[in-house]
């Protein structure tokens, strides 16, 4: 926050308008694609067809959620898959990942910096997509929802982040339950995780925005359309066109009227992003707080 | 009794005792630690099939020793080296466009009176980073379609014919550079937004009683106070410049063959021989070397930091 020192004179008076202005308008940036997608997914496609799409909706029209929502096709499939994929990574990955971190902001731990540098490296090293893709089939767990959720159990720079801010606590609460007779998993779970709940909260988002929009993971490492999640779906709609068609089951009933082929994709951005914007609000101000105190020296 | 010993092993005892007191932490710590094992670190094991003629029957440790085979195949394509372009340009722009952006933005925020609008503007900022390139692909192509896409809708109602956006390969780099820093650009500027929350204020106001205006304040107080960070974002931005952003390129180009000789990088290249076309060995030949240039340019850069800054403790490590 700016001090506010002295008058201002009329240069900066320039200066504090011009900001105001640049800053508006790049927040307007951000906020158009998002009106443009929602509103088309309400617009009846032959409107939008004609008239190109626009900020506001013109003529509203649900149809295309009414295709998206029918049951037995891909779609809920995938809705169901990116659920399962997201709820059950984001749990997992918070367990390990606060145990890990917890352990490494032990000062004295031995061998503490050879276990850092250990997750570290894998921040900037990877065997790479094909050796990865061999080595999980030889698991036997590619081609499932187990890689999906398990692929991004620690991420490291979210592991390190975790562990600045165990250190930042004061170390007296340690010693304390250890006196007080606690085991090491007593005080990590019932005197540590406590004061965490800002940093857990970002991990949750953190994490769960992992997972929900990860995609790469099906496409390097899955091919069937059971274990499909939502976001590959989307890739694929753009990718071919006919899979429009098969995902939601509408090329079989003809009945059904025309296809919305732009309203069903802009109707699946919102399925996907929707989650997002309504709970990022309320997270915000936790990761904030997380990344200031976490990532003083990463 | 339990307890004695236990503060007894964490005084001045032998390792082993050490060992032995920190047992549940090690415990604790396992699960995370077999995981970056087996995923990790077991495929990084696994490159050793760059240097093999890999058959899936044989498997990474079964299939027999080429030496160089694979990388002399990947290095006579053309299709490689267009993407190894593809990959600098694309990334050097990058970085030449969105390390000062971000920078540029913090700055800005931090000159708002108004902290109600600073705080919206920021959260807003964020919001970006937290959507799937699948998405903002979704965006671009909103903007971008011929037929009914929000540029060209507003080119025909001022009277200007729409264009084929997506059949013109020669803006496409300028297009991913541009999403990408729309997409990071707020989330780059929180570090910084923490570093200068942390400036003493006092330095403000000392230098405001001898007379700097608030210009002088930013140029001789926030901007030398965050010097340390530029530099570590610089090293961390330089060391992936050859690593080209697959999510982003994938989910933006691939439906359009005509872009790939423009925007193809090498990682969606290594993906393309790889696993769409199933040369194994030639593409883990192309991560090897893709892993090896990165891993040098990191110490290099790293190590440029510090003799540049004369200073031991600058840089990443």
């Amino acid at each position: 926050m700016v001090l506010r020192l002295g008058r201002r004179s009329l240069g900066e008076r320039v200066f504090d308008a011009f900001n105001v202005g640049i800053l508006l308008l790049m927040t307007i940036s951000f906020i158009i694609p998002i009106l443009i997608t929602y509103s088309s997914s309400i617009t009846n496609e032959v409107v939008l067809l004609k008239e190109g799409y626009q900020i506001l909706p013109r003529d509203v029209s649900f149809a295309a959620y009414k295709f998206l929502f029918r049951s037995n096709n891909n779609v809920m499939t995938t809705i169901g898959n990116s659920l399962v994929i997201t709820l059950v990574g984001t749990s997992f990955s918070i367990l390990v990942t606060t145990m890990l971190a917890y352990g490494l902001s032990i000062r004295d731990l031995p061998f503490n910096r050879a276990l850092t540098l250990f997750v570290v490296f894998t921040m900037y090293f990877s065997g790479g997509i094909i050796p990865s893709y061999i080595v999980y089939k030889g698991y036997g767990i590619s081609n499932s929802l187990i890689v999906q959720f398990v692929i991004n159990m620690v991420n490291p720079f979210f592991m390190i982040i975790m562990r600045n801010y165990y250190a930042s606590l004061p170390h007296d609460i340690v010693e304390s339950g250890r006196i007080d007779g606690a085991n090491e998993f007593r005080i990590f779970s019932s005197i540590i995780l406590p004061l965490c709940k800002p940093m857990l909260a970002s991990l949750v988002i953190f994490y769960g925005v992992l997972y929900w929009n990860d995609w790469t993971t099906f496409t390097f490492y899955c091919s069937s359309t059971s274990v499909m999640p939502m976001p590959v779906l989307m890739q694929r709609m753009m990718r071919f066109a006919d899979e429009i068609l098969v995902a939601t089951g509408a090329g079989s009933i003809p009945a059904m009227g025309i296809v919305p082929r732009e309203g069903i994709k802009m109707s699946l951005v919102v399925i996907i992003t929707l989650p997002i914007i309504v709970c990022y609000p309320f997270l915000q101000k936790y990761f904030v707080k997380g990344m200031t105190l976490g990532a003083v020296k990463g | 009794m339990r307890l004695q010993t236990a503060i007894q092993a964490r005084g001045r005892s032998p390792l082993v005792k050490k060992l032995r007191s920190y047992w549940p932490i090690y415990l604790m710590m396992l699960p995370g630690l077999v995981f970056l094992v087996l995923m990790r670190y077991v495929p990084m094991y696994g490159l050793v099939m760059a240097f093999k003629k890999f058959t899936m029957t044989k498997g990474i440790f079964g299939s027999p020793f080429v030496g160089l085979a694979n990388f002399e195949v990947f290095w006579g394509s053309s299709f490689f080296w267009s993407s190894f372009r593809n990959t600098l340009i694309i990334n050097s722009f990058r970085l030449l466009v969105s390390f000062p952006a971000s920078i540029i933005l913090a700055l800005l925020l931090n000159e708002l009176y108004n902290q109600r609008f600073k705080k919206i503007v920021q959260t807003i900022s964020f919001l970006p980073y937290f959507l799937s390139w699948v998405i903002v692909s979704m965006f671009t192509y909103s903007f971008l379609a011929s037929d009914f896409g929000y540029v060209n809708v507003i080119l025909r109602q001022l009277g200007y014919e729409g264009r084929d956006w997506y059949l013109m390969p020669h803006i496409w780099r300028g297009i991913l550079v541009a999403t990408n820093v729309w997409k990071n650009i707020g989330w780059g500027c929180i570090f910084y937004l923490a570093a200068i929350a942390n400036i003493n204020p006092e330095l403000y106001e000392a230098a405001f009683i001898d007379g700097a205006g608030r210009w002088k304040r930013v140029l001789h107080i926030t901007i030398p106070s965050l010097s340390s960070m530029f530099l570590i974002v610089l090293i961390i931005n330089i060391s992936f410049i050859l690593v080209g952003d697959f999510e982003q390129v994938w989910a933006m180009t691939s439906q359009y063959s005509i872009l790939k000789a423009n925007t193809s990088v090498l990682s969606t290249a290594i993906y393309e021989i790889g696993l769409e076309k199933g040369f194994f060995g030639q593409a883990a030949a192309m991560g090897f070397f893709n892993s090896a240039l990165m891993a040098t340019i990191l110490v290099g850069a790293n190590y440029l930091a510090k003799v540049l800054t004369g200073n031991r403790q600058a840089g990443l490590f």
